[in-house]
């Protein structure tokens, strides 16, 4: 039977075989990173896109025809494949915020389904101090109140936490004068009214506004948890209908661009919120067709994948963050606040998610528009399969952002050019998740086996060594 | 006793032969022969990843070896599962009990082999008899009625091996079965160990415990690395001969100690009440004082309070009542109206205190984390390791190298993940982490668990460096000869209060095991 099944997979065998070489002249680590990281997405996709081929077969549907209408298809017009590349960046965008978003708080152990919620209010918190034209007498004295107070709070909850005698490295004095310093001049802001603020300040209020936003809707079952031990996924699915709620109200009615505009949306952001768009900022690279509403944010979100991965491989809190998401208990040991590394990992992920009004603001609507920001917000569930493919990792979540923006790109163009149904593309996003977790765990334990073994082998050398110095009586 | 009274006559009740096991680049065991003779109490002894454990799965059915070949009592052992190891005549007393707590003795015993009524109706008499028969012919005075959560851990263990009996085993393999008892439940094993070699049942002891091999066995398998590195009647052996053997090198069993410089206290403890996990009191005003340059030794049977005990003194678990002064800074204060006050771990560290906790595992290791990640776990905040932003890359190497080479642990790569090491040698990391901390206090909680011999003696000599320079060291064990060979001042844990204190020179096994048990 074994010798049948040899038989068989020989061509493979023979095929894979200057891999193999390869791949045994590498270094055991370069062996592991490659078995752990690299492989199991690849053979998931792989087997995935098999799957579809087989289940196209079976619905009567020649996939190799498809491949090559769809192929076809893609180069059709005047912008070719510029068209494609154009889209699939656009696509990617927020997948790259998003992906980020659950990846950050998956390192810490937590499950982000809320990042389209997020989303949501982020944008909307963009949009409205985008497009603010400042405050009346009474609103203003309510705002200069409420800032005043959290201003006091902010303060006193850095004076609870000023270094205590025998307890080192505790002081928490920055984190209360960044506060400060941050909520005054919003405070401020808000108060004089924000026309009398340069256009140039504005976008970066705007988007701090609505990653601000984010972070909230994101810290609050980050709190929850910490607090009252409350499953994130649940909150977070709920604070995903919350938003949605919340902000399809906000934009019907009170911030809703005029009484007569016919859909629900706020009014336009001020001229200098508009982010450059790819076409015309890679101009001199590749001409982009015009149409294409990829925009700067796109860079932004790359310098975010470095900037989170900095963060959590490379500074201290990051090493807690991703303490408390390997082993709670040994955290907590160390010293680790594992409920306060919780919440900031959840107002991280939050963020992390909201930045995506840059994207969706300042560079496609210039405008909260309900219905469009609505379906924009699927990109969170998205980022979960991203976070996913990505290994949770930035450097990974970047390479499954194109990935999956691709793939969203591949479902028009089959709606477009192949009688085959759109949803078909969905499903077999489906069943890349559903081979990427099988693939994962399979491909987790070999890693276990492989380092048991070398530990075992590295014992074993060690035995050569005592086997000489005091040979065995038997 | 019933030399070769087995039924198939002088075929050996076990025999194995040219056992070869490779699991993906490591060899578990190599050409591994046991023989067993019917009727003997025969020991497997050997360091953890010796390969006892491959080979009893592979006799057990449980796993299939490469190469060889398994006969019980002459008879090839034939589907290679556990159903057909069983039906030969094989049964497993395992280290961790499989009993339902709700369930009478007798339904634990007959689960899954019910005698019945009409085919239908459990016949709990039926039962009940055949479990006093059993009970009374190898004198385990076992309750069949009584409810096992009523049981004591001795008791538990003495329904499983009712339990194997019952399903007609005449090997018996019992896997470190002393693990959980006291010295005089011990004395009880090795009575119904007798009495049932006396009645030509034949058993096979999977230890690592030298004293007990000598005490009980006839035969001793001694395995090294997936090898059988000797093979010898226990009457012709000796303790430093098996541990020879075991290790590959001599090994010294009793640690040097220079004489004691007992200072003045540094951790008091006072009237200590704690909670368990289910809520129940655990530590019953508990108090003590563990004085600089001494070693102060909990004995007890593990979960009469000494883990709860230990986690209340590094911050990890909520007091009741009480206080703790450590070095003249009270770390847990009555506070009025609050019925639950604890440490904060952090503040602990910062005040000098160092852990070794009980399970490394849980507690003390990130697993996926790298050897140097984990050797500055609790101490990754200090500014030798992390700047105003970024951690200090290179500083975190060169004392990862350090303490890997002070403590020899290995592989020697500090990039490796914690998990990819062996036990002794994560154990090792948490030592080395808790030591390099200069601890004034340093709270030792089975420091040894699970490590090999050679480990194990590197361990307890750096225990007695750091009481030889004054520190204070806080040693639970439920090993009383680690207790005995370590400790300057002995206290006895007993259903969650201190029962006895004596000093070293006045403390013996008698003595202490009687305190063990409450007496």
């Amino acid at each position: 039977m074994s010798a049948f099944l040899r038989l068989l997979s020989l061509p493979v065998r023979l095929l894979a075989y200057p891999f193999t070489r390869v791949f045994a002249a590498l270094p055991a680590r370069d062996q592991r990173l490659l078995l752990t990281r690299l492989l199991p997405p690849l053979c998931a996709v792989a087997c995935a896109f098999a799957c579809g081929a087989a289940g196209l077969a079976l619905m009567g549907y020649a996939p190799g025809q498809a491949v090559v209408d769809i192929w076809k298809g893609a180069q059709i017009g005047k912008w070719g494949f510029r068209d494609d590349f154009g889209k699939i960046l656009y696509n990617a965008t927020p997948l790259l915020f998003t992906g980020l978003a659950v990846a950050a708080a998956f390192r810490t152990g937590l499950f982000n389904i809320g990042a389209g919620g997020q989303m949501l209010v982020a944008c909307l918190a963009c949009a409205w101090v985008g497009a603010h034209r400042g405050v009346r007498g009474d609103v203003a004295v309510t705002i200069a109140v409420l800032g005043g107070l959290s201003a006091f709070a902010a303060a006193a909850w850095a004076g609870a936490h000023a270094p205590r005698p025998g307890v080192p490295g505790r002081s928490h004095l920055p984190a209360g004068v960044i506060a400060l310093s941050v909520l005054g001049p919003i405070v401020a802001t808000l108060v004089i009214g924000l026309d009398a603020l340069p256009g140039a300040f504005r976008l970066p209020l705007a988007v701090g506004a609505g990653i601000a936003a984010g972070a909230l809707w994101g810290a609050i079952p980050g709190l929850l948890k910490a607090w009252r031990g409350a499953h994130e996924v649940i909150i977070t699915i709920m604070m995903n209908f919350i938003a949605a709620a919340l902000t399809g109200y906000l934009a019907t009615y009170p911030l809703k661009e005029s009484a007569g505009a016919l859909i629900p949306q706020t009014a336009e952001v001020v001229e200098g919120m508009r982010i450059p768009r790819l076409p015309a900022l890679l101009a001199s690279v590749i001409e982009l067709p015009p149409y294409v509403q990829a925009n700067l944010s796109l860079g932004v979100g790359l310098a975010l994948a470095v900037a989170v991965w900095v963060f959590l491989w490379h500074t201290r809190w990051g090493y807690e963050l991703r303490a408390v998401g390997l082993n709670q208990s040994a955290a907590e040991y160390a010293g680790i606040r594992v409920g306060r590394s919780i919440f900031l990992a959840m107002a991280l992920s939050g963020a992390l998610a909201g930045a995506t009004c840059l994207d969706f603001v300042c560079g496609q609507k210039y405008r909260y528009m309900h219905d469009d920001a609505f379906a924009y917000a699927q990109n969170g569930f998205l980022g979960i399969a991203v976070a996913l493919l990505g290994h949770n990792h930035p450097g990974g979540v970047v390479v499954a952002a194109f990935f999956f923006g691709s793939l969203v790109h591949l479902g028009s163009l089959v709606d477009v050019n192949t009688t085959i149904p759109k949803d078909l593309v969905l499903v077999l996003q489906a069943v890349i998740i559903l081979f990427l977790i099988v693939g994962n765990e399979i491909f987790r334990r070999l890693a276990e086996r492989r380092a048991a073994a070398m530990a075992r082998l590295a014992r074993g050398s060690d035995t050569e060594v005592r086997r000489r110095a005091a040979p065995e009586v038997a | 006793m019933t030399d070769g009274a087995a039924p198939s006559g002088s075929a050996p009740a076990v025999a194995m032969r040219g056992i070869t096991k490779v699991f993906p680049r490591v060899v578990a065991n190599r050409n591994v022969d046991l023989t067993v003779a019917a009727g003997e109490i025969h020991a497997v002894i050997g360091e953890n990843g010796a390969g006892k454990s491959t080979l009893m799965k592979i006799l057990y059915g449980l796993q299939t070896p490469d190469a060889g070949a398994v006969e019980l009592f002459g008879a090839p052992l034939r589907p290679h599962t556990p159903a057909a190891a069983i039906r030969a005549g094989l049964g497993m007393v395992h280290q961790h009990f499989m009993l339902i707590p709700p369930l009478t003795v007798a339904e634990n015993v007959v689960l899954g082999q019910e005698p019945t009524r009409l085919g239908l109706f459990l016949d709990r008499r039926a039962a009940a008899r055949k479990i006093e028969e059993l009970s009374q012919t190898y004198r385990l005075s076992i309750d069949p009625r009584a409810r096992v959560e009523t049981l004591s851990v001795g008791q538990e263990q003495r329904v499983e091996i009712v339990k194997v009996l019952y399903r007609g085993a005449r090997v018996l393999i019992l896997d470190e079965p002393t693990a959980v008892l006291t010295p005089p439940e011990v004395q009880e094993l090795y009575g119904i160990l007798r009495a049932l070699k006396a009645q030509g049942k034949t058993i096979l002891f999977i230890t690592h415990k030298l004293n007990e091999v000598m005490a009980i066995t006839d035969r001793v398998t001694v395995m090294r690395h997936g090898e059988v590195v000797g093979r010898v009647n226990t009457a012709e052996t000796s303790k430093s001969e098996l541990a020879r053997l075991m290790v590959g090198r001599p090994v010294l069993f009793e640690v040097e100690k220079p004489p004691q410089v007992r200072g003045g206290p540094v951790l008091r403890v006072a009237g200590l009440g704690a909670n368990g996990p289910r809520g129940l009191p655990a530590v019953r005003d508990v108090g003590f004082e563990l004085r600089a340059g001494e070693i102060l030794g909990i004995a007890g049977v593990e979960g009469n309070g000494q883990t709860e005990l230990i986690e209340v003194l590094a911050g990890l678990r909520p007091a009741t009542a009480g206080s703790v002064t450590l070095d003249g800074a009270e770390i847990l204060r009555p506070v009025p109206f609050r019925a639950q006050r604890r440490a904060d771990p952090g503040a602990l560290l910062g005040l000098g205190l160092g852990h070794i906790p009980e399970d490394r595992h849980k507690r003390g290791l990130v697993l996926d984390y790298s050897v140097a990640d984990n050797l500055v776990l609790g101490r990754h905040r200090r500014p030798e390791f992390t700047g105003a932003v970024l951690r200090r890359g290179r500083a975190l190497a060169v004392h990862a190298a350090e303490r890997v080479r002070a403590f020899d642990i290995r592989p020697p790569d500090p990039e490796l993940p914690a998990s990819a090491l062996s036990g002794g040698n994560q154990q090792k990391i948490v030592v080395a982490r808790e030591l390099a901390r200069e601890p004034r206090v340093l709270l030792a909680c089975q420091p040894t668990r699970g490590v090999d011999i050679g480990a194990i003696e590197f361990i307890h000599r750096r225990l007695i460096e750091e009481r030889s320079r004054g520190k204070a060291v806080l040693l639970v064990s439920a090993e009383l000869s680690e207790i005995l060979s370590l400790a300057d001042r002995i206290l006895v844990m007993y259903g969650g209060r201190i029962v006895g204190g004596v000093e070293r020179e006045f403390a013996d096994e008698v003595v202490l095991g009687r305190l063990m048990t409450g007496g």
